[in-house]
């Protein structure tokens, strides 16, 4: 039975949860609450906050040989202790960067995926990861639940398009090793988001050759890209790759994702491009290159 | 409203509260107990840090529903206990300490840090030993209890108060766990 | 500390929220009030009892406006609850309606203040014919537009100009945005009545001020006030002006209602913006004739304080080379700005900071690396000792030889000009963009010698039976110099420090003036110890207990007291690098030099430099090099026995400029404006990369 008051609802099973969404006309989940008690969101009077941190079912962690199931209000603490057995650095390395260990205590994986117009690092990391997101829709008579690819759940300029009533019960993320990640974070997101770019970054390497590339790059305020034309310029391609095509491939993404989002700041633009080149750089230093090239 | 039960510095408290007022709010508005900022909407200035059953969290991101038979000590009531002693003496020694803006705020970032520390002095192995035991092949392992400069540049971005540099609060920090090892303060 | 009386009403106090003016600058048309409950209260302008106005030192501003809003955040309303979240409430359902205006009245004219030393002109016509200054300038104005053809006029004036032993001149500016408190601190400001006593507990730097406003506004006399003084820190001196409009607010409140009021705000204290252009003219065999410096200030809404703000941005323009004339011309300006009239002190730190800039600049014009530059041209001159008196100079430039062994500042200068050849700035691949920067200025605390309107600085001592002494004064006890003064007192009379006391807040509570501008320490000591020696000579001879009154006497102000004295320097060095990926600022090495007096713990002091330090390169839009990267050394230099006076707004200025310096030879660039941020880097070199 769940505990109720006049504004705040506490559901022990997501059937429970199923039941008040059609009683309540107006209301919030909430999860770490990080985000609605840091914004203020908490004071909008007449709302119901719906707890659902007690359901069992989303706060549970399954693994098998390929994926990890991870229940949404899991908090990133939690994460990362089970994670040292089983995640790759590259998530790890974004939840240790997320937040201090005061505020991991309380950050959830759903809270995290679903700050309503801002990404922070962990979607970004996780879209790359091809993770997919089950969600069940409680405003439907009958619960049915669905996969979807996290990417799927933003829109261009990063927005939330989950519809109200939409719940997220668990993301699955894929057991699969690289050779190379990388995860960077210039700026501070919490306190500038407008100056801030996030990259991940992960590629195999098959003796000097490069395939499976796939990054992420991460305006907090205007939204992922996952970037298909790095992968297609750099699968297959022999390192150490030279600066003026580390350059050429810099700038070609900046430029698209320029074209796609003009709210991007020039700073984050030229941010991005960098840190691209130095991530590039970083797979293998060409000192040749350096030598010889007159770019310098 | 709601009726929150909760201890407070050793008291036991009931209080007639909204459901989602945040306990910084609480503490300033409702206990009349002096902080330097109850809400700082989204700045995070790291000024609210309170300790919630011995473990430091922000004040202004817990709503009193999550309270409900919680321990909460304020910094007032921190300054009683031996580990504040212990940081204390460490800043006197050092002839270091934060300004008077962030210096509770700054105090007890060190406590969650060496809070941490704690795990691994207590399993009384090196740090080898216990990356050995969870080590699996090519995994980098997070010594999450070891007290580095990434460490501590880390757990102090949560304070938006910027009157010591990295190299000040890492010889606070291992200072403090030093003393607290020879000491036993655990 | 005075203990608190303690009241019934006081432990459920009137919560107050003042509602401010929001959206654009526009005539208030109506109020529309929602219902209240009979506990709660709105207070409008027409409620107050006495004087709608903050009185400071002669000048005046409202307290709540009730007709043209002036600036954005202006008090409008103060809302009164029984809580907190009741008084946001109403505050939240409270409707106003404007009229647009097309001239928004109220702002003041500009003030146009000018200072003149040396005979400006007469040296410029010395060297040159003015008639062939002004033709050649013309020819260069008019070509502005078109930079190459500019460039030929001037490279043919300034040939012609040399063979005719004609002036050139070197210009550079520098533009200083507004900035404000952050985080806000909340302030809290209490006030109850008791029996006929209105008790008002403030965070506060000047008490009297308190007293005042709150008799004038409410029309009740001064001794039926006290105000207690609450702990606070207050860094950048920002607890004036504000704290005295909240207490008057909450004074007003009890009044009306009968009932304790407490008002929380957390609005900001702003600092003023300013523009400092600034031209010195050379002959040609490049001695130093004369220089022309033009400053705006831009006070907000209602400027205060002018006249003093241009004597110490004049202390701190004041060129440390030798130079036969200077003319400075100051326009103090209002807006629409919120008022920013004390924070961070008077304008020393960005004076000092803008002619350190400047005076780098001129020497890399004239062929000299920063420290060659000061080498050869800090001098003293007849313009410095109009400006202020100074220690010691020959010893500074010593001083400024050892720092620059130890910062090896001419070798890292030689090293990171190499950077100018490169052809593509902060390459990713090869960064390399570093600069080092270099500066020396005197320090000055408290005002001015030519400040009137000020209470004399006094402080009166008691010395009782049993070796008990009581400093009257309405300078916290509670502030780091109270144990100079104690100590000083323990050294002079010889008594026991614990049986050294401060006198509770009351009507007989001396009024030491405002506590800004660290005026609480150096002359505060100065003063104990005229008390000490006035004591001394009563002691054994008149009766116990015996009061004395120790006041500082104001120099006799006649043509040539310099307004300032100077008793401490500062020389600095900052190293850094620009990291080519955030594109942000990274201070890897600081190096200090303070010549100072005494004080009591070194390593104390030298923390609170420290802290100092990091906080003015944040602000400036500086990042620390982590972990053990970042290193600061600090060393003091003891120039007397004295205690020192404060170094901090000297201290602020030289890193600050220092900072600016070293990021203008990283980038290879100008920086113009303070602070910086990646967005103005980019900004600047984006047609480099």
């Amino acid at each position: 039975m769940f505990y109720s008051s006049k504004n705040l609802i506490i559901p022990t099973t997501i059937a429970e949860l199923h039941v008040i969404i059609k009683l309540e006309p107006d209301y919030m989940f909430y999860s770490g609450g990080t985000f609605i008690m840091n914004r203020g969101l908490y004071l909008k009077k007449g709302q119901t906050i719906i707890d659902i941190t007690h359901i069992k079912e989303l706060s549970e962690i399954i693994r098998n040989i390929r994926f990890v199931d991870v229940g949404c209000t899991v908090t990133a603490n939690k994460l990362l202790e089970i994670g040292k057995l089983a995640f790759n650095d590259l998530l790890l390395d974004t939840l240790h960067n997320t937040a201090t260990h005061i505020v991991r205590n309380q950050i959830t994986v759903g809270g995290a995926i679903c700050t309503p117009n801002i990404r922070y690092s962990l979607p970004g990391t996780l879209a790359m990861m091809n993770t997919v997101v089950e969600v069940v829709d409680l405003t439907q008579e009958k619960l049915t639940s669905k996969l979807i690819p996290i990417e799927k759940l933003y829109d261009i300029k990063g927005k939330l398009l989950l519809e109200k009533g939409v719940l997220i019960k668990k993301i699955r993320i894929s057991l699969e090793n690289y050779d190379f990640e990388k995860y960077v974070c210039v700026g501070d997101p919490i306190r500038k988001p407008e100056s801030t770019v996030i990259i991940s970054f992960r590629a195999n390497i098959d003796q000097t050759v490069l395939n499976k590339v796939n990054m992420c790059i991460t305006f907090p305020t205007c939204g992922l890209y996952l970037s298909e034309a790095m992968a297609l310029e750099l699968n297959g391609a022999q390192l150490p790759l030279s600066i003026s095509r580390t350059i050429v491939i810099s700038e070609t993404i900046t430029t698209n994702i320029k074209t796609e989002n003009k709210e991007i700041s020039a700073i984050q633009i030229e941010r991005c491009k960098r840190l691209i080149q130095s991530i590039l750089f970083e797979i293998e230093p060409n000192q040749e290159s350096i030598k010889n090239n007159d770019y310098l | 409203m709601m009726k929150l039960t909760f201890t407070l510095n050793k008291n036991r408290l009931e209080l007639l509260v909204d459901e989602m007022k945040p306990l910084s709010q609480i503490l300033y508005e409702d206990l009349k107990i002096e902080t330097k900022e109850r809400n700082c909407r989204g700045k995070v200035c790291g000024n609210c840090m309170v300790l919630v059953d011995k473990e430091p969290t922000l004040g202004c991101l817990i709503p009193a529903f999550k309270l409900q038979k919680k321990t909460v000590t304020t910094f007032e009531q921190f300054k009683q206990t031996a580990h504040y002693r212990n940081i204390r003496r460490i800043y006197d020694q050092l002839n270091i300490e934060p300004c008077p803006n962030c210096y509770e705020a700054k105090t007890l970032i060190f406590e969650s840090i060496l809070l941490k520390a704690k795990t691994r002095i207590k399993q009384g192995v090196p740090l080898d030993d216990f990356s050995k035991k969870f080590a699996t092949k090519g995994k980098k392992i997070f010594s999450e209890t070891e007290i580095t400069g990434n460490t501590v540049d880390r757990e102090f971005q949560i304070s938006s108060c910027h009157c010591m540099n990295s190299q000040e609060l890492l010889e606070i920090a291992l200072k403090a766990e030093e003393d607290r090892i020879k000491r036993r303060v655990l | 500390m005075a203990k608190k009386k303690k009241s019934i009403s006081r432990e459920n106090p009137l919560q107050g929220i003042i509602v401010r003016a929001e959206g654009g600058i526009r005539q208030i048309a109506t109020h529309t009030f929602p219902e209240i409950d009979s506990d709660c209260r709105i207070i409008q302008a027409k409620d107050i009892i006495g004087n709608n106005r903050i009185e400071i030192l002669k000048k005046a501003f409202p307290l709540l406006n009730s007709s043209t809003i002036t600036y954005i955040g202006q008090p409008l309303l103060l809302v009164l609850a029984p809580t907190l979240d009741k008084a946001e409430t109403i505050r939240d359902k409270i409707k106003t309606t404007y009229k647009s205006v097309e001239d928004v009245k109220g702002l003041k004219e500009p003030q146009i203040i000018s200072y003149k030393f040396g005979d400006f002109e007469g040296e410029l016509n010395k060297v040159s014919n003015e008639k062939n200054i002004a033709d050649n300038k013309n020819a260069a104005d008019s070509s502005k537009d078109n930079k190459n053809t500019k460039e030929t006029i001037d490279e043919k004036v300034d040939e012609e100009l040399t063979k005719k032993g004609i002036l050139l001149n070197f210009s550079s500016k520098i533009h200083l945005k507004r900035q404000k408190t952050e985080p806000n601190p909340i302030y809290k400001v209490l006030s109850e009545l008791n029996d006929d006593i209105l008790d008002i507990y403030a965070p506060t730097q000047w008490p009297a001020l308190i007293l005042d406003n709150v008799a004038a506004a409410c029309s009740i006399k001064k001794n039926k006030i006290i105000v207690h003084k609450e702990d606070h820190f207050s860094p950048k001196d920002e607890k004036l002006i504000l704290p005295a409009v909240l207490s008057t607010l909450a004074a007003i409140g009890t009044l009306l209602t009968g009932k304790s009021v407490e008002i929380h705000s957390t609005y900001p204290t702003f600092k003023s913006e300013a523009f400092i252009n600034r031209i010195t003219w050379i002959d040609g065999e490049n001695n130093l004739i004369a220089e022309e410096i033009e400053v705006t200030i831009d006070q907000g809404a209602y400027p205060l304080f002018s006249e003093e703000i241009t004597r110490h941005y004049l202390a701190g323009l004041m060129p440390l080379y030798k130079i036969r004339a200077l003319k400075v011309l100051f326009t103090i300006t209002s807006s629409n700005n919120p008022p920013s009239n004390f924070f961070d002190g008077l304008g020393y730190i960005n004076a000092v900071a803008s002619s350190q800039i400047h005076s780098t600049k001129l020497g890399k014009h004239l062929g000299y690396s920063p420290f060659l530059w000061r080498e050869y041209n800090l001098k003293e001159n007849e313009i410095q000792s109009q400006i202020m008196t100074l220690s010691n100079m020959a010893e500074q430039k010593a001083l400024l030889e050892i720092l620059e062994e130890e910062s090896y500042f001419n070798r890292k200068y030689a090293a990171y000009k190499v950077s100018k050849s490169l052809k593509i700035k902060l390459s990713t691949f090869s960064p390399y963009a570093r600069g080092i920067g270099l500066s020396i200025a005197p320090g000055i605390s408290g005002f001015s010698n030519y400040f009137v309107g000020l209470p004399k600085q006094s402080i009166a001592l008691t010395l009782d039976v049993g070796g008990k002494v009581e400093i009257n004064t309405s300078f916290s006890p509670k502030s780091k110099s109270a144990s100079i003064w104690k100590r000083t007192i323990c050294a002079e009379l010889d008594v026991d420090q614990k049986g050294i006391k401060f006198k509770e807040e009351g009507a007989e509570l001396k009024d030491s003036g405002p506590s800004v501008l660290s005026r609480n320490s150096g002359n505060m000591t100065a003063l104990i110890k005229k008390a000490c020696a006035q004591i001394t000579e009563k002691r054994f001879i008149q009766g116990l207990p015996i009061e004395v009154i120790s006041e500082i006497d104001r120099p006799v102000i006649k043509q040539g007291t310099p307004y300032f004295n100077s008793t401490t320097w500062i020389a600095s060095v900052v190293e850094l690098r620009i990291d080519p990926i955030t594109i942000e600022p990274t201070v890897f090495n600081v190096t200090l030099f303070c010549s100072l007096g005494t004080v009591v713990n070194e390593n104390e002091y030298i923390a609170k430099i420290k802290h100092s330090v990091i906080s003015t390169l944040i602000e400036a839009g500086a990042k620390l090099a982590p972990g053990g990267d970042f290193r600061i050394e600090i060393k003091l230099n003891h120039l007397s026995d004295t205690y020192t006076d404060s170094v901090s707004s000297v201290l602020k200025g030289t890193i600050l400029a220092s900072f600016t310096s070293a990021l203008g030879m990283a980038l290879n660039e100008d920086i113009e404006t303070l602070p910086t941020s990646s967005e103005d880097l980019l900004e600047l070199i984006k047609d480099k990369i």
